[in-house]
């Protein structure tokens, strides 16, 4: 564009004159920027402080909580990302909506300029007039922030960072909303296509996941949709796991926590960054290719308004077969249902097909044009379903090769550890993910073959309505050596190669992960500072002892020797826990708790409790007993002897309560506590399930109260008069 | 020098601009006239490089129009439905524009908004259509460029200011060498402005002359004979493209050069004679008829 000689302050009058004529959305957007980031720090660090005095927090707790507030404005946790993204998209619509006007396309094209520049110059204003204000405000709400003493180098890092990943969010969003406007000879058009770009990635990622989900037996739902292309995607899974970072405690205390705050969403960034120079690529490209004319269309280029129409059908087209199934598939199943399903998949491309082309001409009787495109759906709509169903790419037999293979895992946990403390919660539960690096992978993959082929049979079982026990369900992790994770669900059969499982679960990479008390300096920091509040109790054949004085180091500390010393698969898979460890401390601010099984081998753990004075036997004498009550559940029948397919399950149970010493005695010698859930006891092969067994006593620490055992019966230990009392 | 050569412009099926040829000299006053539709707007906006023609050659001074900033400045073009940035004001516009056209004359563009009543500060939007219009074109004079391209510019004009922009052109053009193109779909708006017209019907030049060539070569006559066979003598010869008698009086509209008329009739000896100006719109009937089109039926109001 040409620009006449005038004076620097004349240019800058004009040019402020010209953003607020045609960028009038960034007065609005100042205003709102300016109430979310300067009122916004004020409210939310005054809210810190106030909090943090009624709670009687301490300085340095509290000037954490004031920094996060910061933080959680304009640092990298900060929601206010949503109005860069309202910004974005109304500058790209108000600095390109010439293009859908004859009588601004005749304006602004005759001036003397070029296409190329109309668009630098777009650019150049949507972005020098949202960094400036972006940078006012925030600058402002920093000073504000430092004024009440809620700023350090963390804060500031945080918040410059911030700075670089909104530019790139505005990059990306103002350029998929500059691509949609290129497409497109409408506003409303314009505005569809642009949802369709913000959404497709995210809705056709959920829509994978949930056709896995239905079709192959071994998906895990762990690891993400592996959706790519979507910066409000990424935005709101940064924010996820950055909220999660935020409840660890070292969270803005330090410049490398921020830092590594960064390092956790860099590939969502980078995923975003990429998404917004493909898209400027493309908006380079088709400016290139517009003409002035183009905006008597609604889509401008046809093979655009194809893929549009094809892509919108396939994911309407899967969407209503997900719906359909979801409705229907705890009342309906087998292979009728999904015939159904596959109809209503059919039915709703060639409907959307319609639906689409009408909208596209904005003419309700163009409705049956484009059936190419339609019928191109229909196919690909129908290959997926047939992919799916007959399993054609193989998901549910994959093993990675053991030369591609870095480490696996099996990502079970078990012993309910809680902790949270100064708002920061953790429960654990990815541990193995995290802690578990198993690399003898060639029993692992033995493992894994024989757990998805036992799980095919099991969900087989599971959707004809028929729920059996097949073995132990897991999910298995794969670390590839080229980066990527795979996660499946399997079902460990319980007549597995026991040299193969024992390789597995005996070796120290699964101990290190499974076990919490290998990684627990959380807990034990916890423990230390509040020694007032503990409680460790033990709990064994229904009763219970408790005591203050063990410290959660010392217990941690003997039940690892013990895991060490004794843990293996055959002892997990064929002795039951003698008792449980129940550590909770439970304080003003926070909590933390665990249970753990004590094993009979268990000597250090043992050794501790009895230390402490805690420790009971587990056998109940029989003099303490009052009663028993056996429930046969399939009377006349004999689950020992015959299959279930045999039994009639809805026959009525029948229950006999015993109060014969005798008969008491004979009962205790023949069960096994299953109080405590024990990950590998073979309880099907060691416990007989036709039976339940509530042993009522008196306590031994207090004869004034009675305690509740629940038994079962060892396999092939049931006392003939049981069966006949229980006839 | 504008020039246009066998251009082509097609929207889908619809042939705007149907190999079009056309030359514009510098320092005259071009019009283009023909129905909605002809392609009058469309060729005016090719000119103006922002569309581009889907065949042929545009050249402004032998330098090809579109995407080019350096002709680009040589040229204002005023549509039919002037736009102007969002509740700006005149004098917003004229800085707007002092911007862009390193000539733009602001104080002159305020002068001249005084003597037309128009108020500088208020929002152009609270304007009728006719005082737009009188911006858009106080604006287009103002930027100083070569050629100034207007599309239906006179139409919601009343006649004093339209007289008044024509005075304005008329000044420019003697001033500066201002060389307006006017596109109108009304003989009679251009007929006391033009030096040039351009017909257009259906995307293509029926016919493009210029006005002064055309008035030379066709005379209208009124006059009175004696006797039939004085008139038989006087019209001996004469190629007569109309003729219409009312008594004894005949208005006759023919082609021939003014001495070679007035000697024709001398040969009648008639009662009366007179040498009648014509008309815009009679010229273009009694031409286009040659060329077989009833211009009656499409381009007069």
């Amino acid at each position: 564009m040409t620009y006449a000689n005038l004076s620097l302050s004349n240019r800058i009058s004009n040019h402020k004159k010209y953003i607020t004529r045609t960028l009038w959305s960034s007065i609005l957007g100042f205003l709102v920027m300016a109430i979310y980031y300067i009122l916004g720090t004020i409210l939310y660090v005054s809210r810190a402080i106030n909090y943090g005095k009624v709670n009687h927090q301490t300085t340095e707790y509290m000037r954490h909580e004031m920094h996060n507030a910061v933080t959680r404005i304009m640092g990298l946790d900060q929601v206010g990302w949503l109005i860069i993204v309202a910004i974005a998209v109304a500058f790209a619509f108000q600095g390109f909506a010439y293009l859908f006007d004859t009588k601004k396309i005749d304006f602004y094209l005759s001036q003397p300029t070029t296409r190329a520049e109309r668009i630098r110059k777009n650019y150049f204003n949507a972005f020098s007039t949202f960094i400036i204000m972006y940078f006012i405000v925030n600058v402002i709400a920093l000073l504000i922030a430092a004024c009440m003493g809620a700023v350090n180098g963390a804060v500031l890092l945080s918040v410059a960072l911030e700075f670089v990943r909104v530019i790139i969010l505005f990059f990306t969003v103002y350029n998929i909303s500059v691509l949609a406007i290129m497409l497109c000879g409408n506003m409303l058009i314009a505005l569809i296509v642009l949802s369709f770009f913000a959404a497709i990635s995210g809705i056709f990622g959920y829509e994978l996941a949930a056709y896995k989900s239905i079709f192959f037996a071994t998906f895990a739902s762990r690891g993400g949709f592996g959706i790519i292309g979507s910066p409000i995607y990424d935005r709101l899974m940064s924010l996820r796991i950055l909220y999660t970072y935020s409840q660890e405690s070292i969270y803005n205390t330090t410049v490398a926590s921020v830092w590594e705050g960064l390092s956790r969403v860099f590939s969502y960034e980078l995923d975003t960054l990429i998404t917004g120079i493909i898209a400027f690529v493309f908006v380079l490209v088709f400016s290139r290719f517009r003409k002035a004319e183009d905006n008597s269309k609604t889509v401008i280029y046809r093979p655009f308004r194809w893929l549009l129409k094809i892509v919108s059908c396939i994911v309407i087209g899967l969407g209503c077969g997900f719906i359909f199934y979801s409705m229907n598939e705890y009342v309906w199943t087998g292979t009728k249902f999904f015939v159904f399903m596959f109809i209503i998949m059919v039915l709703a491309t060639i409907l959307s097909g319609c639906i689409i082309e009408a909208i596209l001409d904005g003419n309700i009787r163009s409705f049956i044009n484009g059936k190419a495109q339609t019928v191109m759906a229909l196919a690909i709509v129908s290959l997926i379903f047939v992919i799916f169903s007959g399993d054609l790419v193989g998901y549910d037999s994959y093993i990675p090769d053991a030369s591609k293979v870095e480490s696996c895992a099996l990502l079970s946990t078990g012993y309910g550890y809680r902790i949270y403390r100064e708002n920061s919660y953790k429960d654990f539960e990815d541990s193995p993910e995290e802690y578990m690096y198993i690399t003898d992978i060639d029993n692992f993959n033995k493992l894994v073959k024989a757990g998805m082929a036992n799980q095919k049979k099991w969900k087989k079982l599971d959707s004809e309505g028929n729920y059996q026990d097949l073995g132990w369900q897991d999910t298995v992790l794969y670390r590839l050596k080229n980066g990527k994770k795979v996660y499946r669900t399997i079902m460990i059969p319980y007549d597995i190669d026991e040299n193969v499982i024992s390789a597995i679960i005996d070796s120290k990479e699964y101990r290190e992960g499974y076990f919490e008390v290998y990684h627990d300096d959380m807990m034990r920091d916890y423990d230390n500072r509040n020694p007032k509040t503990r409680s460790v109790s033990y709990i064994s054949a229904g009763d219970r002892l408790s005591s203050s004085d063990i410290t959660y180091a010392e217990l941690s500390d003997a039940y690892r020797k013990d895991v060490e010393a004794s843990f293996t698969f055959e002892m997990a898979s064929t002795t039951s826990p003698i008792g449980q460890i129940e550590y909770d401390n439970n304080t003003y601010n926070g909590y933390s708790s665990c249970t753990l099984n004590v094993y009979e081998c268990y000597t250090n753990t043992i050794a501790l409790l009895k230390k402490y004075d805690i420790y009971m036997d587990s056998e109940l004498a029989v003099e303490m007993i009052d009663s028993i009550e056996v429930t046969n559940y399939y009377p006349g029948y004999d689950v020992e002897k015959q299959s279930m397919e045999e039994i009639d399950t809805n026959v009525d149970s029948k229950s006999f309560v015993y109060t014969d010493k005798d008969q008491i005695r004979d009962i205790m010698e023949n069960v096994i506590n299953n109080d405590y859930y024990s990950r590998w006891y073979r309880s099907k092969e060691l416990q007989n399930t036709q039976f339940s067994i509530v042993v009522n006593a008196r306590s031994y620490i207090s004869t004034a109260h009675s305690i509740t055992g629940y038994y079962s019966f060892e396999m092939g230990k049931v006392p003939d008069f049981v069966y006949t009392d229980t006839q | 020098m504008i020039e246009l050569l066998e251009l082509y412009k097609s929207f889908d099926d619809i042939k705007a601009v149907n190999r079009v040829s056309l030359s514009i000299r510098d320092g005259e006053v071009f019009g283009l006239v023909g129905t909605n539709g002809a392609g009058k707007s469309t060729i005016l906006r090719i000119i103006s490089g922002i569309i581009k023609p889907d065949k042929g050659i545009v050249c402004v001074d032998n330098r090809p129009v579109y995407d080019n900033p350096d002709v680009k400045k040589d040229i204002f073009y005023i549509s039919d439905d002037q736009y102007f940035l969002p509740n700006s004001t005149p004098e917003e516009m004229a800085d707007y524009y002092e911007e862009i056209y390193d000539k733009f004359d602001k104080l002159r563009f305020f002068k001249l908004c005084g003597g037309f009543g128009l108020d500088i500060k208020r929002r152009i939007s609270s304007f009728s259509k006719g005082m737009k219009k009188q911006v858009s074109i106080l604006l287009g004079i103002c930027a100083g460029t070569k050629y100034l391209l207007c599309d239906e510019t006179f139409d919601g004009l009343d006649p004093v200011v339209r007289q008044g922009v024509k005075s304005l052109f008329a000044a420019e053009m003697a001033d500066r060498g201002l060389t307006p193109v006017i596109a109108s779909h009304n003989l009679r708006e251009l007929e006391d402005i033009c030096d040039h017209i351009g017909l257009l019907h259906q995307g293509g030049v029926i016919l493009s002359e210029d006005l002064s060539d055309m008035k030379l070569r066709m005379q209208k006559v009124q006059c009175v004979f004696a006797t039939d066979g004085d008139e038989e003598r006087a019209l001996e010869g004469l190629d007569i493209l109309l003729h219409e008698k009312r008594g004894r009086l005949h208005t006759i509209t023919m082609r021939g050069e003014r001495e070679e008329v007035e000697e024709a009739f001398k040969r009648g000896n008639p009662v009366f004679f007179e040498v009648l100006p014509l008309s815009l719109e009679e010229i273009f009937i009694s031409e286009t008829e040659v060329v077989g089109y009833d211009i009656r039926k499409f381009i007069l109001e």
